[in-house]
């Protein structure tokens, strides 16, 4: 069973502090803080900060390729995200039920170990693709994003936003 | 460089044949002579991509197709500026040693350590339904074709009918592109051409940001791919949606000479999860040179009606080699036979009773050097010297990696400067009678290893990550770290025997280190 979005804040600074010359591991307990929880907001949003509704930029990638939206997206107590990770965007307008992008990966997640996500995993940006799309028959949309992020044993978690698609 | 696809034999892994082209080529260690390498040149409006050709096969085999994101004009490019380039900007790892001890006037010291000839082909026309051709034209040695489609699998079935070596599951890899309404490049050989002929391409186009269309090269990636990109522009460069790496320099074969060095970047991008690059170098781009006025006096060759005489005005002359060159001159006077090209180049007068070059016309050769590698070199450094910033940027890649295309951006609020040259410090300590008694080696950030045995100087057992700071970077402020291993890295050392205990080598020599301060003699040699 995937649970639904989880918001998450434990600090880790307290586990992590140097500790003399006790050998005192950098990395966080990625594999067993905590439940299982995704966050998920667009690339220039900080998590936390994406409200219902709110823009979702969309553009053409530099060198080519089907319009994409740029998120990221931080996962909690799912063990063994460094291993592998099968991540899947799936995004829908639900004006229209019309399907705008359905967008595989297979990455290998980070466990922080600093700043706000410390002790979440962490990856480089997801890119939701729109193939078969046009900036013009984007612009305006609804867009109601869903992430679900798995591990190779198949344990995940899934979250969902919507916004407004509004060209970078 | 594997951008696309280089696809003939689906197997084929094109061999790196001109990663380092040229009779000049004078690599010095670690550079990767196969790695992929890239250069992108950014004005604000245009960006000029030119891409390292490499390919090994089947002249009739090669086949190149890359998406790009608007209408492009197409040159031939010259290796020259590949090799300058990546000799120019090689990390170095340099061991220093400082020695102590030993007898007395004993020395202890060791070192370890398309201007190009493109003419517009036929008029292009549309071709079969689902297919636009842009353009057509021959560049250099190739056969181009400037297009847009419809479907993946409509133009790999085009390319296929025009003769292009395609295999059929790249429709499906094209799809996300042709969506976009892409342009894509496809080369093949020139009928009177061979692989011996392939050089570099050079292409221009309207663009907001510089990025590789690396899921297109997972189709033929060996693994662990090594991709220099060189980013030339008004300040430093850095991976907009991969991640950066801060390598750990404990990573580093010091005693070595830094020799796994490659090795060392693909733990670090793959603790990363798979998707980063280390920066090489950020500094100035006036790190080489690849023309300059005078460097060859076209003037001067026309008056050289000695094939000979004209020949060493070249190769003498400073100007970086490169398999162009190299093929240039050989056509206008050919090495004599039993001769290979680049012995006969490295010294033609050598050879001067031997050579046959009856129709030898300085004019022709002169005009075809000053239009095939002279202007292509000359643009090549007007591009160096109108940006301010190299910044050179490493990663290897497997094809299960190749899942998003990276971009890059310029950053001026990052540091400006990612130094070449990297130290550490080998300390020796030798008794009286000339034994080693204790050996470490410090790290440039203070960190030491201690080696139980002074014989065996070797980090290889040391538990520490490859990556010691993993940051997310955009275009402007100073990024967002995502891991910090510097922790970790520290504990390692201490672990190691950096001083946390007293059973450690360092403090059973500690009394005999008191008494031979007083006669040792210090040295530190860089």
């Amino acid at each position: 069973m995937i649970p639904r979005i989880v918001r998450f804040g434990t600090s880790l600074g307290a586990l992590l502090g140097a500790g003399g010359c006790a050998v005192q591991p950098d990395r966080a307990p990625c594999d067993t803080l905590g439940d299982p929880g995704l966050e998920i907001a667009p690339a220039d949003v900080d998590f936390g900060d994406f409200q219902a509704g709110d823009p979702l930029l969309y553009g053409n990638p530099p060198q080519g390729g089907a319009p994409y939206s740029p998120f990221h997206a931080r996962v909690t107590g799912v063990p063994d995200l460094d291993d592998g990770a099968s991540i899947t965007l799936h995004a829908v307008d639900p004006t229209d039920d019309a399907l705008l992008g359905d967008t595989p990966y297979e990455v290998r997640l980070v466990c922080a170990n600093v700043g706000d996500s410390a002790g979440q995993w962490l990856g480089t940006d997801l890119h939701q693709r729109f193939n078969g799309w046009t900036l013009d028959d984007l612009e305006g949309r609804t867009m109601d994003l869903t992430l679900t992020i798995a591990n190779q044993a198949g344990d995940g978690v899934e979250a969902s936003l919507q916004g407004v698609l509004t060209r970078m | 460089m594997r951008w696309s696809i280089l696809l003939a034999a689906a197997a084929l892994f094109p061999a790196r044949a001109l990663a380092c082209g040229g009779m000049f080529c004078d690599a010095i260690a670690p550079v990767d002579q196969s790695a992929e390498r890239i250069i992108f040149s950014f004005d604000g409006a245009y960006l000029d991509t030119e891409v390292q050709i490499s390919y090994s096969g089947q002249d009739d085999d090669f086949a190149w197709v890359v998406p790009v994101p608007a209408e492009p004009e197409l040159f031939e490019s010259n290796d020259a500026i590949f090799t300058q380039l990546a000799n120019a900007t090689i990390p170095s790892f340099t061991l220093l040693s400082d020695y102590t001890g030993g007898p007395i006037g004993c020395g202890g010291m060791e070192d370890a350590g398309m201007s190009a000839d493109s003419a517009m082909a036929a008029p292009m026309e549309d071709g079969s339904a689902g297919v636009s051709v842009v353009s057509t034209e021959t560049v250099g040695p190739y056969d181009t074709v400037v297009l847009q489609a419809t479907d993946g699998d409509v133009l790999v079935q085009w390319l296929q009918d025009q003769g292009y070596t395609l295999p059929d599951t790249l429709g499906a890899a094209l799809d996300p592109y042709v969506a976009a309404g892409q342009y894509f490049v496809a080369l093949k050989l020139s009928s009177d051409k061979d692989v011996g002929d392939l050089a570099p391409l050079r292409m221009r186009y309207a663009a907001t940001a510089a990025s590789i269309p690396i899921q297109l090269t997972a189709v033929a990636a060996v693994p662990d791919l090594p991709i220099e990109v060189f980013l030339l522009g008004p300040s430093r460069a850095v991976p907009d949606n991969y991640l950066h790496v801060e390598l750990n320099e404990a990573a580093i074969d010091w005693y070595n000479g830094g020799t796994n060095y490659r090795d060392a970047v693909a733990k670090a991008v793959d603790e990363a999860g798979g998707q980063a690059f280390v920066t090489d170098y950020v500094g100035p781009a006036a790190v080489t040179t690849v023309w300059s006025q005078g460097m060859v006096d076209p003037q001067y060759l026309l008056s050289l009606t000695d094939p000979i005489q004209w020949l060493e005005s070249i190769v003498y002359s400073g100007l970086p080699g490169s398999s162009q060159l190299n093929a240039l001159l050989v056509r206008y006077v050919p090495a004599p036979p039993g001769v290979d090209n680049a012995t006969f180049l490295s010294c033609p007068s050598c050879y001067s009773g031997q050579v046959s070059a009856p129709d030898f016309d300085p004019v022709v050769a002169t005009a075809a050097l000053q239009e095939e590698v002279l202007t292509v070199m000359q643009e090549q450094q007007e591009r160096l010297d109108a940006a301010t910033t190299l910044t050179r940027m490493f990663t290897t890649m497997d094809a299960s990696e190749m899942t998003a295309d990276p971009f890059f951006v310029f950053n001026s609020d990052l540091p400006q400067e990612v130094a070449l040259q990297h130290v550490a410090t080998d300390h020796l300590h030798e008794s009286l009678t000339g034994n080693v008694t204790s050996r470490s080696l410090e790290l440039a950030d203070g960190r030491t290893f201690r080696f139980a045995d002074p014989d065996v100087p070797s980090l290889a057992g040391v538990d520490t990550p490859a990556a010691l700071v993993i940051s997310d970077l955009s275009a402007s402020g100073e990024g967002t770290p995502v891991f910090d291993g510097t922790g970790d890295a520290e504990a390692a050392a201490s672990a190691f025997g950096g001083g946390c205990t007293t059973t450690d080598s360092a403090g059973a020599f500690a009394p005999l280190l008191v008494l031979v301060a007083g006669v040792a003699r210090r040295r530190k040699v860089s």
